[in-house]
């Protein structure tokens, strides 16, 4: 039996997977039989039985691991990881050396693993970006090293086998669990299973979920079978009842190198793929015009072959985790109820989720299959109802049974096929927007059991988002937001800048790729209606743009292409009634997190250039400035100082008139307190008008450090 | 065994809220909640020092943490806003390593102080339910409220992380409480949404809306009493509460207290006050 040598990759841009492919053929050379894996494919304990280990990883950033290797070097720094003297080991370094930390990544793998114990059969060579020469140099002496080092091991197979492992428990564990369940189920489970799960990748990702989606696919009594596109030719496809693809786009809507061939095969094919059941995950990138071409070239190329297509295609930009699990959950209990003549049997879903559940209880901490299939709930459902030709409002009350991992939106779609015909709501997408138990929610998105006790039972109110006139039912219209948007025209306005040129001359931008991604980022919300319904103030402020549009001029003002000029007019806009001072407490939007925790961010960063731009004029500049300054002079908020100075003499007077004063004396908050405390307040300089049980606040005790701080970090107070 | 913390009232409960003071040390003494002055502490930035200089109230409130650091205390607060302020903060500056780092060199060399990260804020709301517990509360109960009562948590301590094992979006510490203290408590939607007191005193009317609409939403449930567990909010909710009527055009007229009150009035203590309060809330109220 030949020896065995595991090459370990970490790769951001798959630089590193190449080269560990290429030192698996040139190991082959050397009689050894090699195993690539992804460091997101192996664990310490699994590696620390590899007799013999290979490892390429590239640095990022600032000296940081690839994220496929994170998890593994996480646990290898801790101070639990298993000791590895019986390894044997070399590092190739892949990195950039206009970076200060120059190839760190490989430098930590190097030190880490000698330090637990590995013994280096080669030193480590740190690669630049023409890392071709550095790595014959590396193999070279590496290869052979290796390949004479003694016994034999399998121990990373293990990882893979205790995969499989688990994969035939799970699907032995349904099988059984059929036993007493309808014939058709019966008949189904016991025939053919077998699932083919494509993959086209170019950094790796694909392939990930191609693996993720085989064990979970287990979990239905499934054999998944996961392929490679390159490996893999059209002819084969003639007969497979089951097939999902896992493909990403390439720079122009390209497909990835390893599924090129099999794309070129599948144009020119006339195989007739009428017994093949499919569906398609998509992956790309929005910043690119031809955002998951891949992937719908494949969704729209097995259609005109004749193929089923089973669940509709989802779309992933470069946060995929969201939108893959929202695939894989509704693709696989419908793929599992395609029997083995590859017709669809839509009736058994039900059965096989029910299954999952009943096979959850007897595997225990198997948290895939609690994720997938979740539990039985009893639903009370109380939906707000709008007719417009009637002009009524009013509620409806439903009940139901549903599993506790379905989408609002497939409660909602439960209810109206079986209940309620004439429920209106958006399917899916970012206008798709509700209120669920007072939290906005994207129904595709949000999951019934977030909204469930302990008991088995939940009970929740649905109505439509707030801030937004209403349509019918739970739809609602997004004028206002539309015209807020056309009047504040977010649009880029691009300045004149230098750009770079690429090798065949074509003039291309010039951003960093930090930069690109923060900018990316922060112009990437995935619902912008969401964001603006986070908002309590939106309902009460008509004129408000709202916490989205606020992030998206925000962010525009900070994206180094936009003009002069249009960051100009777009501060104005935020200075200007209905702007970023419109919002009255950013907790409102913070607190759901996420995006909406970015658009918080937003307002207030904005805030902070416009007090810079204005001097800390207008009533907001004078409350932040007397709020700030008052601080500074004892340590604590006077209140008395910030109403005088933010509403002036005519604005306390006119609290008299308002009531507001009236309250502050007759002591109403103290319900019996002393009424001195207020009438106080009236009389003693120099309070003012206004309730003020203190006339001045007491310094804290070492306020000398809090005027440092002050002085230290901001001169403004 | 008394539990002890480190004691932030937060600047208003010192200022035009002295009641909130008032309450809140006898209860804590009739349920066995030591506190300790954190002496020295600022006010929190209320999210407002900020908006000019994220690093001045960050720096303020490490101060404040590396203060109950050295007393080796977790802090306690009646105010939510100041608790979720302080828990934003303490979660960036435990995350961030080099904004850490940054923020320890300001206040070591104006203070001789560091931050550790070996610190947690709480809201008495959570510190009664799940470290009092709702069978002790129950035991120390003196004078039962009688009441309908509605429970205001606002938005600012409503998030995940910071509210204790209750759910942000949908609580029900609150009503617990209330329950335990021999109250009824009213469910309404807007318990958990802001009435806009961060922009009281520059967009008033909008904030007098979102004022109302609370209000109004306890009432409209049945309210006849309302409790606050932010001390800020308590000012929209009860000294503009006239003002909030006039510019929504809705009922409004509602009692409002602090939760501090709330919890010392049924363990016993100013029992005058109490007897005007439910004087004042059986014919205002619902």
């Amino acid at each position: 039996m030949a020896k065995s040598v595991s090459i370990l990759f970490g790769t951001q841009s798959g630089n590193s997977e190449d080269l560990a492919h290429s030192a698996a053929k040139i190991a082959a050379e050397h009689g050894l039989d090699a195993k690539v894996l992804g460091m997101d494919e192996c664990t310490m304990e699994s590696l620390s039985n590899t007799e013999r280990i290979l490892i390429i990883c590239s640095t990022w950033g600032e000296g940081d691991m690839p994220e496929n290797a994170e998890e593994l070097w996480e646990s290898a720094s801790s101070d639990d990881a298993p000791r590895m003297e019986n390894t044997y080991f070399s590092v190739l370094s892949l990195g950039d050396s206009s970076y200060t930390f120059f190839c760190q990544s490989g430098i930590d793998w190097d030190e880490r693993l000698e330090q637990l114990g590995a013994k280096r059969i080669a030193n480590r060579v740190d690669c630049d970006l023409d890392f071709d020469d550095d790595f014959k140099k590396w193999i070279d002496v590496a290869m052979p090293a290796i390949a004479n080092v003694g016994g034999e091991s399998e121990a990373v197979q293990e990882s893979d086998e205790t995969d499989s492992a688990v994969q035939e428990v799970a699907a032995a564990e349904i099988s059984t669990a059929v036993s007493g369940n309808s014939e058709e189920l019966d008949a189904l489970m016991q025939g053919e299973r077998d699932l083919l799960i494509l993959f086209g990748s170019q950094s790796g990702n694909s392939e990930g979920l191609a693996h993720d989606t085989a064990k979970k696919a287990a979990i239905f009594g499934l054999n998944p079978r996961v392929v490679d596109m390159e490996d893999y030719s059209i002819e084969e496809l003639a007969g497979v009842k089951r097939l999902l693809i896992i493909c990403s786009t390439w720079g122009e809507g390209d497909m990835p190198d390893n599924a090129e061939v099999l794309w070129q095969q599948a144009q020119a094919s006339s195989t007739k793929l009428s017994v093949t059941n499919f569906s398609v995950l998509a992956l790309g990138d929005t910043s690119y015009e031809f955002f998951c071409q891949s992937g719908i070239d494949w969704d729209q190329r097995l259609e005109q072959l004749g193929a089923n297509r089973l669940s509709d295609r989802v779309d992933c930009d470069v946060e995929f985790d969201d939108a893959f699990t929202s695939w894989v959950e509704k693709v696989l209990p419908r793929i599992a109820a395609v029997n083995e003549e590859g017709v669809f049997q839509e009736e058994l879903v039900e059965s096989l989720l029910s299954l999952t559940v009943e096979s959850d209880k007897s595997t225990s901490g198997d948290s895939i299959l609690a994720d997938l299939s979740g539990n039985q709930l009893s639903a009370n459902i109380r939906i707000f109802r709008y007719n417009p030709v009637k002009a009524t409002t009013g509620w409806d009350t439903y009940d139901c049974s549903m599993m506790s991992n379905a989408s609002i939106y497939s409660l909602l779609d439960e209810i109206k096929s079986t209940q309620d015909g004439s429920l209106s709501f958006r399917s899916e997408g970012p206008l798709s927007g509700v209120l669920v138990n007072g939290k906005v929610v994207l129904a595709q998105d949000a999951i019934l059991g977030d909204f469930s006790g302990n008991n088995g039972e939940v009970s929740i109110t649905i109505e439509p988002l707030p801030g937004f006139e209403v349509v019918k039912d739970l739809i609602v219209s997004t004028t206002s937001y539309d015209n807020h948007r056309n009047s504040v025209a977010p649009w880029m306005s691009a300045a004149t800048r230098p750009a770079n040129k690429t090798n065949q001359g074509v003039t291309i931008g010039s951003l960093t790729i930090g930069e690109a991604n923060r900018l990316h980022t922060m112009y990437d919300l995935n619902s912008p209606i969401l964001v603006h319904s986070s908002s309590n103030t939106v309902p009460f402020n008509s004129n408000y743009i709202g916490p989205a549009l606020v992030h998206h001029l925000w962010t525009r003002i900070n994206d180094p292409r936009s003009s002069y000029s249009s960051i100009e007019n777009m501060l104005k806009v935020l200075q200007d009634d209905g702007g970023s001072w419109s919002e009255t407490d950013t907790s409102s939007v913070s607190r759901y997190g996420g995006d909406c925790n970015l658009a918080a961010e937003s307002i207030i960063d904005s805030r902070g250039k416009l007090l810079s731009a204005n001097k800390f004029a207008g009533r907001s500049g004078r409350h932040i400035k007397w709020f700030a300054r008052s601080v500074k002079w004892s340590g604590n908020v006077n209140e008395t100082t910030l109403y005088r100075q933010v509403l002036g003499p005519i604005g306390l007077l006119s609290n008299a008139f308002k009531g507001v004063s009236a309250r502050m004396i007759l002591g109403f908050t103290r319900t019996g307190g002393p009424v001195l405390r207020g009438l106080q307040g009236m009389v003693t300089a120099p309070a003012g008008i206004g309730k003020m049980p203190k006339m001045f606040n007491t310094r804290v005790h070492n306020h000398h450090e809090v005027a440092a701080i002050f002085n230290e970090l901001d001169n403004r107070f | 065994m008394a539990k002890k913390y480190a004691y932030f009232p937060g600047n208003v409960s010192r200022g035009s809220a002295a009641e909130v003071e008032d309450t809140m040390i006898p209860l804590c003494r009739s349920l066995g909640i030591n506190l300790v002055e954190l002496k020295g502490a600022t006010s929190c930035g209320a999210g407002i020092i900020k908006q000019a200089n994220k690093m001045v109230q960050l720096t303020l409130n490490a101060r404040t943490f590396a203060l109950a650091e050295e007393l080796g205390l977790d802090i306690i607060t009646p105010c939510a806003t100041s608790k979720g302020t302080l828990h934003d903060d303490l979660v960036l500056l435990r995350d961030d390593a080099e904004l850490r780092e940054n923020v320890n060199k300001t206040l070591f060399s104006t203070t001789g102080l560091k931050f550790e990260g070996n610190v947690e804020v709480f809201h008495l709301l959570h510190i009664l339910i799940d470290e009092v517990g709702v069978e002790k509360i129950q035991d120390s109960v003196v004078n039962e409220l009688g009441l309908s009562v509605a429970g205001y948590y606002g938005s600012n301590m409503q998030k995940i992380g910071a509210c204790g094992n209750d759910d942000p979006w949908t609580p029900a510490y609150f009503e617990t409480l209330i329950e335990a203290l021999g109250g009824k408590a009213i469910n309404y939607d807007s318990r958990t949404q802001s009435v806009g007191y961060p922009s009281l005193l520059t967009q008033e009317k909008v904030a007098m809306k979102m004022t109302a609409n609370v209000l109004s939403d306890a009432k409209q449930e049945g309210a006849q009493l309302m409790a606050s567990a932010c001390t800020l909010s308590h000012s929209c909710l009860d000294t503009y509460q006239v003002l909030s009527s006039k510019v929504s055009g809705k009922d409004t007229n509602l009692p409002v207290i602090h939760l501090t009150e709330l919890v010392a009035y049924a363990l016993g203590h100013y029992v005058d006050r109490f007897a005007l309060l439910r004087t004042r809330a059986m014919l205002i109220g619902a």
